[in-house]
């Protein structure tokens, strides 16, 4: 690791990928127990957060979509969201929508991306929400044709899990 | 399915455990090719738990760290994804010795600190990656660390 604001290398950004892929699979084989003991739910929310809702860092403040399509950053995270809808987009729709149609309450939660108004943590909004933006991502000018692809095979799969 | 290139040297801290030993089990399981069984893998890293010094828990921990540090560097579409998840698997459904409960089935529960330094304190999603670069964060601004610690305590104490 170099400075602070150095950009990511590839061997960093293909690991955080590889990474969440191991995640989401172990959660669609473990599934959906009561105490599954490590919160998939929260790891897979703020996944499709960063992708898609202009996810606010730390800081404090969300970086420019521009800048995002520009660093890679977009194409990282698009990947790593597609990669959890792939692998445990049924048990995060179930978690979205739960038994009663309400959603199951997160108990881990953080500030919403700036594109994003509704409730926190999995639920219906949040799901319809993503959703969309995949299907605007995925013929959004200045997106990269293989994030383009992945957007569209995400909402796809979300479409059919529904 | 290609031959993983896969390193132990590049793992960000040492760690108190047979780290060459989990190491040389997993990297060789995680090969797609004479790659000893899902079982076998298990048995031996069962085994080698049972000769740590250390808890347990401390040897369960480090396991997961290095699983962890080996799913970064197997693509996110490689078969071997599956077979790492499938030894985790395995681990926690280990039988017991005895009447009670084999440790091994709260392999997640060890497990999940892990995972939230990585998401929490670490290594976040790509934009923060570019603004943090793995210096250290205010653990305020991840209330999941609090929160993992919270539950971990209840663990401990039986709640």
């Amino acid at each position: 690791m170099q400075g602070r604001d150095a950009t990511p290398t590839a061997d960093e950004i293909t690991g955080w990928l590889n990474l969440n892929s191991f995640l989401s699979r172990l959660w669609k084989s473990v599934g959906s127990v009561p105490d599954p003991e490590i919160q998939f739910e929260f790891y897979a929310c703020v996944a499709l957060r960063s992708a898609l809702e202009g996810y606010s860092s730390f800081r404090g403040s969300a970086r420019r979509e521009e800048d995002r399509k520009a660093d890679g950053a977009l194409d990282c995270d698009v990947a790593v969201a597609a990669e959890w809808i792939d692998q445990a987009g049924p048990l995060i729709y179930a978690a979205s929508f739960g038994q009663d149609g309400n959603g199951r309450e997160s108990e881990l939660v953080t500030a919403p991306g700036a594109l994003y108004h509704g409730p926190e943590g999995l639920c219906g909004e949040h799901w319809e929400f993503w959703k969309k933006r995949f299907g605007e991502l995925s013929t959004q000018d200045g997106v990269s044709e293989k994030s383009k692809s992945l957007a569209l095979k995400a909402k796809l799969a979300m479409e059919s899990i529904e | 399915m290609s031959v993983l290139s896969l390193r132990l040297d590049t793992l960000p801290r040492d760690i108190d455990v047979d780290d060459e030993g989990l190491f040389s089990i997993l990297s060789n399981f995680l090969q797609p090719t004479s790659a000893p069984s899902t079982s076998e893998a298990a048995r031996a890293v069962i085994k080698l738990g049972l000769e740590s010094e250390g808890q347990l828990s401390y040897f369960m921990s480090a396991f997961f760290e290095i699983a962890m540090h080996l799913a970064r560097q197997t693509p996110h579409n490689h078969p071997s994804q599956d077979r790492l998840v499938d030894l985790i698997q395995a681990l926690r459904s280990t039988p017991a010795s005895d009447d009670g409960q084999s440790p091994w089935s709260s392999l997640l529960l060890h497990g999940s600190g892990e995972i939230s330094e990585i998401y929490g304190g670490k290594t976040l999603f790509l934009d923060t990656l570019v603004n943090s670069k793995l210096k250290a964060v205010p653990r305020a601004h991840f209330p999941i660390r609090k929160h993992i610690c919270a539950r971990q305590r209840c663990h401990a104490d039986g709640r």
